[in-house]
């Protein structure tokens, strides 16, 4: 990490040949999710769809990461227990934790807020289109060791995006783009060579496997999707693009299982931990507030 | 405007819940669906996103509950459509019957009995597709109730149309 700080400011992570292999493999992977002409899910886990949890539903969650650092090859370790509740048909609310395994020890750093307004619906039989827009506010007090701002785990700041999701035919597609700006994570400062504020951009795409046929709220739901992530500074114009194959398991209409493989694409800024797994549980508890 | 002194009840209602497929989806609308005193049961299809429900044969009921429930859960009715014991009632377009609180407001309706066992369709705004509202808005411009969803003395009005 100390490394990649004194020596990396600007790195170029995969090489023409290994771009043009990992752009033929998503493009093979996105014809794949189209032509296989089965049921879709927009419970993407990199970014939230235009649609909300349900009002009065409470999903605990907890997601854990396993990010190599390319300076040393160990492994960095983030959990971030999440809460999120649907507060009206509108409106939700995410309330998240950080805790990383940095030094050797485990550390609270922080935690995010996230409020989402859907402002427009349109619902037709198995398909829909909504749009929504969204705020996260987020402290954390970890040092500050990459150019990469990520208000979801590493940074201070604040963000705020508009989301379009479109379910067509058992198909799900999702878009953001967002604006962030950080700072100072508490005592860490912000360097000043760094650039503090982004634009962020995703375009999610998921699809059912199994079952083919639903029966009943018992089938265990098997889903494929594929999240790509980009950022590009405001100043200085260093961007990154990742990208995310997820594999997921509904279990009994209720909890779910998440496995992803993050890894960039493209990056010429400084990035400590760019690849890594992605591990999450959650469970839904639907109407928590008796009346 | 006929009125009926029998207790006329819905005893069930087959809805379409519309903006989903995925069987968490279909939990979501069905938890929220549970949540509803007048209903005894629902049964549900979950390919089709489809819920029968059964209604308590005494409870008042309102649909418009059913209709906020689905939109609590994120989705929007595709269409409701009622069973009740209305049999052997004379029926056409514009004509309006009340039972109890309830009055049924017909709209594109031929004259007709009501057979057993055949549904009435709620086309109210919000229980049929926008597209859907709109041609049936344009077919009752007359009767300005369909647009507003109120009439005087009337607590519960509903806007249907025969199968």
């Amino acid at each position: 990490m100390l490394q990649d700080r004194k020596n990396g400011e600007r790195k170029v992570s995969l090489s023409c040949h290994g771009f043009i292999k990992m752009r033929n493999f998503l493009i093979a992977s996105l014809l794949c999710l189209f032509e296989c002409g089965v049921n879709a899910q927009e419970l993407f886990l990199l970014t939230n769809p235009a649609s909300n949890v349900p009002k009065n539903t409470l999903v605990m969650r907890g997601m854990n990461s396993f990010f190599q650092r390319t300076a040393d090859n160990t492994v960095s370790y983030h959990f971030m227990p999440e809460m999120e509740l649907g507060l009206s048909k509108r409106v939700m609310l995410i309330v998240n934790g950080f805790v990383s395994n940095e030094n050797n020890k485990v550390n609270v750093e922080g935690g995010s807020v996230l409020a989402q307004y859907r402002f427009y619906s349109n619902d037709g039989n198995k398909q829909h289109f909504r749009m929504a827009l969204w705020s996260r506010l987020s402290v954390n007090n970890a040092e500050i060791h990459q150019e990469e701002i990520e208000l979801n785990g590493h940074n201070t700041g604040g963000r705020i995006g508009l989301t379009g999701t479109q379910l067509l035919h058992k198909t799900a597609i999702s878009t953001t783009v967002s604006y962030q700006r950080t700072g100072s994570n508490f005592q860490n400062e912000f360097p000043v060579n760094y650039a503090n504020k982004s634009v962020d951009y995703t375009l999610s795409v998921g699809q059912l496997v199994l079952p083919r046929v639903y029966k009943d709220f018992k089938q265990t739901n098997i889903n494929l999707m594929i999240e790509i992530l980009g950022q590009t500074h405001m100043s200085g114009g260093k961007s990154f693009l990742d990208i995310a194959p997820v594999v997921q398991f509904i279990f009994k209409s209720k909890s779910r299982l998440d496995i992803a493989y993050r890894r960039e694409l493209y990056s010429d800024m400084l990035r400590t931990q760019p690849n890594g797994v992605i591990v999450n549980y959650q469970y839904s508890f639907f109407n928590v507030q008796k009346k | 405007m006929v009125s009926l002194t029998s207790h006329a009840q819905i005893y069930k209602a087959e809805l379409i819940a519309n903006g989903l497929t995925c069987s968490m989806c279909s939990n979501a609308t069905y938890s929220q669906l549970k949540t509803i005193s007048f209903l005894d049961s629902i049964s549900t299809d979950v390919e089709h996103a489809k819920f029968v429900l059964y209604f308590h044969p005494t409870s008042p009921f309102d649909l418009r509950i059913i209709k906020s429930k689905v939109e609590d859960a994120g989705f929007s009715v595709g269409s409701l459509v009622l069973f009740t014991d209305l049999e052997n009632l004379e029926v056409e377009s514009d004509t309006h019957h009340t039972v109890g609180e309830v009055t049924y407001h017909f709209i594109d309706t031929k004259k007709q009995i009501l057979q057993k066992a055949q549904g009435i369709k709620v086309i109210d705004k919000g229980f049929v597709t926008e597209k859907e509202y709109k041609k049936y808005l344009k077919m009752s411009s007359k009767n300005s109730c369909y647009k507003t969803g109120k009439m005087e003395n009337v607590k519960y009005l509903y806007h249907v149309t025969v199968l």
